[in-house]
């Protein structure tokens, strides 16, 4: 055999594997699109959960506490449910407004995997309204009004998997509005070896939420303030719905992290800080991690200063004195408030610098003499 | 019409127009390797078959941009499983008719003759992603006449990317080429008539 007709043999097997790869690719992805069209109906949305009908095409939500009624056509709160000619449907299912790896000590998880990286995912509206949120783009906007990329669940986790990422984050929004994508990717996720974290202002009502943490390993949740009031004036949901999703998540095993965000002059005052610190203690333990943050002018709270360091400071030294074992400090420079202590020796556990782990003593979650950390470590 | 509205279409046929190519290129690039032919009449073929893709997404742009959001994007998915039988079998006959020329079981001729745009319609109806970005976006506007609109401009911008697959035909002038051009069409029409059948009996309505 000559190289010209070795040359036409290769060339002739080259355009059998294009024809070939082309068309099984095509039969790939239409499977794939099919398999998600299967999820939705007629309209080409997904149906919601947790709705009930009223007359004249009206329907009530119960997935959150906000529990709106509203009439064909209209939006819920949330921006993201909406009542189309008596049926409730969620408009984000499968609409991505963002998506990125990040460290998982951004969420923050300082008990949850260290050093990993979380694939996180975000789509538009959420149940609260806050004034000082930092996503106001996404959170506050009608799934229209940003760009979304559309993702199946099984596309979601597929990219995680090839990024490397240890679990999927549903973030930066409120992941609640999303629940029944949220849902259907915590699924296949646990499937596939991924954890499964939640970061959320915690205002869902309780029935959902004891289904979703079936497939959640770590919730995150806001506690904005200690005081009702603030919640109304700067959030626009009620501080006794919070406080008893904290308790179902701590009583339901899935891991808890708690954040507030203290707003000079408006939750900031000693009373509200010990009050805050004692509750937690008595309902959820002195395990639970809480992280104060540190507040910057931003959306619709502009006119006032960035927090203080030293009022962070003092929170911490607060929630300590009140018996919490594991009280963090962010978006501040302040090593302390940075790294985990083994309780009993006071050395540092974990080292942190901003959302990097610069050491980890850690052994599966015990210090070096033996003591255990509680959290996730494996 | 606004500038946006014809930006749009020519937009998104430029930014999908490769992935056209790709669900196109069984069955034309099966086309252009199995016969030997002059460029130009390679180039007439080409255009035969664009021809037909454009008919398809006229009839679709009509129907969708006249139905608006009460039509059920669901009810393309028969469709195109229709259009993959319809498609292999299309495929199926005209290389049967290279291979038996002077032979009984010859199919038609017209079916040889208007093989590529008979193919070029029934892609240009199949519900590929890009296709139903389009679907999706059309619906939105309510317009009958937005519908073909938009489809004629998609269809020309995703259309240059289909110009290369002419260049298949110059291969073609090696019988060993050629021979396995007429394999894979083969393979490839039993593989989509075996596929839209089996999408078509588990019809997931």
């Amino acid at each position: 055999m000559n190289i010209t007709q070795l040359l036409k043999k290769i060339l002739s097997f080259f355009f059998l594997a294009i024809v070939l790869g082309a068309t099984l690719l095509f039969i790939y992805r239409r499977e794939n699109s099919v398999r998600a069209d299967d999820s939705l109906d007629k309209t080409g949305f997904h149906e919601a959960r947790y709705y009930e009908p009223l007359p004249q095409k009206r329907v009530q939500c119960f997935l959150c506490p906000n529990e709106c009624t509203f009439s064909s056509g209209q939006f819920g709160a949330c921006k993201a449910r909406k009542n189309i000619d008596g049926k409730l449907y969620s408009m984000v299912y499968g609409k991505i407004a963002t998506s990125h790896v990040d460290p998982i000590e951004k969420k923050p998880f300082f008990h949850f995997l260290p050093s990993s990286t979380a694939f996180s995912i975000a789509t538009t509206g959420c149940n609260m309204h806050c004034l000082f949120c930092q996503n106001w783009e996404i959170s506050q906007a009608f799934p229209e009004d940003v760009p979304t990329q559309a993702a199946t669940p099984d596309k979601v986790v597929a990219q995680a998997l090839a990024n490397g990422a240890r679990s999927i984050a549903f973030t930066y929004n409120e992941p609640v509005i999303a629940y029944e994508y949220m849902l259907d990717i915590a699924k296949l996720a646990k499937s596939k070896g991924l954890k499964t974290v939640v970061v959320s202002s915690g205002y869902i009502e309780e029935e959902p939420l004891k289904e979703l943490l079936k497939y959640i390993d770590a919730y995150k949740v806001d506690l904005k303030a200690f005081n009702e009031k603030f919640y109304r004036k700067f959030t626009g949901g009620r501080l006794a719905s919070v406080l008893e999703t904290l308790k179902t998540i701590k009583q339901s095993g899935v891991w808890l992290e708690i954040v507030n965000l203290i707003v000079p002059g408006e939750n900031d005052s000693d009373d509200e800080l010990r009050a805050m610190a004692h509750w937690i203690h008595s309902n959820l333990g002195d395990s639970v991690p809480l992280h104060f943050s540190r507040f910057f002018p931003q959306y619709k709270l502009k006119n006032l200063p960035p927090t203080p360091p030293e009022t962070l400071i003092r929170a911490r030294k607060i929630a300590m004195d009140e018996g919490l074992k594991y009280v963090y400090t962010g978006n501040i420079a302040y090593p302390e408030g940075e790294a985990t202590y083994c309780p009993e020796s006071k050395e540092k556990a974990i080292v942190r610098q901003g959302y990097f782990v610069i050491a980890n003593h850690l052994k599966n979650g015990a210090c070096p003499d033996g003591e255990q950390i509680p959290g996730v470590w494996k | 019409m606004p500038m946006e509205l014809i930006l749009q279409p020519l937009l998104a046929g430029l930014s999908v127009g490769a992935f056209c190519l790709t669900y196109c290129f069984p069955f034309i690039g099966t086309f252009f390797g199995a016969e030997e032919r002059s460029p130009k009449k390679n180039f007439l073929i080409l255009l035969e078959f664009l021809g037909g893709r454009l008919a398809g997404y006229l009839c679709f742009g009509l129907l969708v941009g006249y139905l608006g959001e009460k039509f059920d994007p669901r009810w393309l998915r028969r469709a195109t499983d229709i259009s993959f039988i319809v498609l292999s079998l299309a495929l199926f006959f005209y290389l049967l008719g290279l291979v038996r020329e002077k032979n009984f079981c010859r199919p038609p001729k017209f079916l040889k003759a208007r093989s590529p745009m008979l193919m070029g319609f029934f892609m240009g109806i199949n519900l590929c992603p890009p296709f139903l970005l389009s679907v999706t976006y059309v619906f939105s506007r309510h317009s009958a006449l937005y519908g073909i609109a938009y489809f004629a401009l998609f269809f020309l911008a995703s259309s240059l990317y289909f110009l290369p697959t002419v260049f298949v035909g110059l291969a073609s002038r090696a019988k060993e080429f050629r021979t396995m051009a007429r394999t894979s069409g083969f393979l490839v029409a039993t593989l989509f008539f075996i596929y839209g059948i089996y999408s078509l009996v588990h019809n997931r309505l």
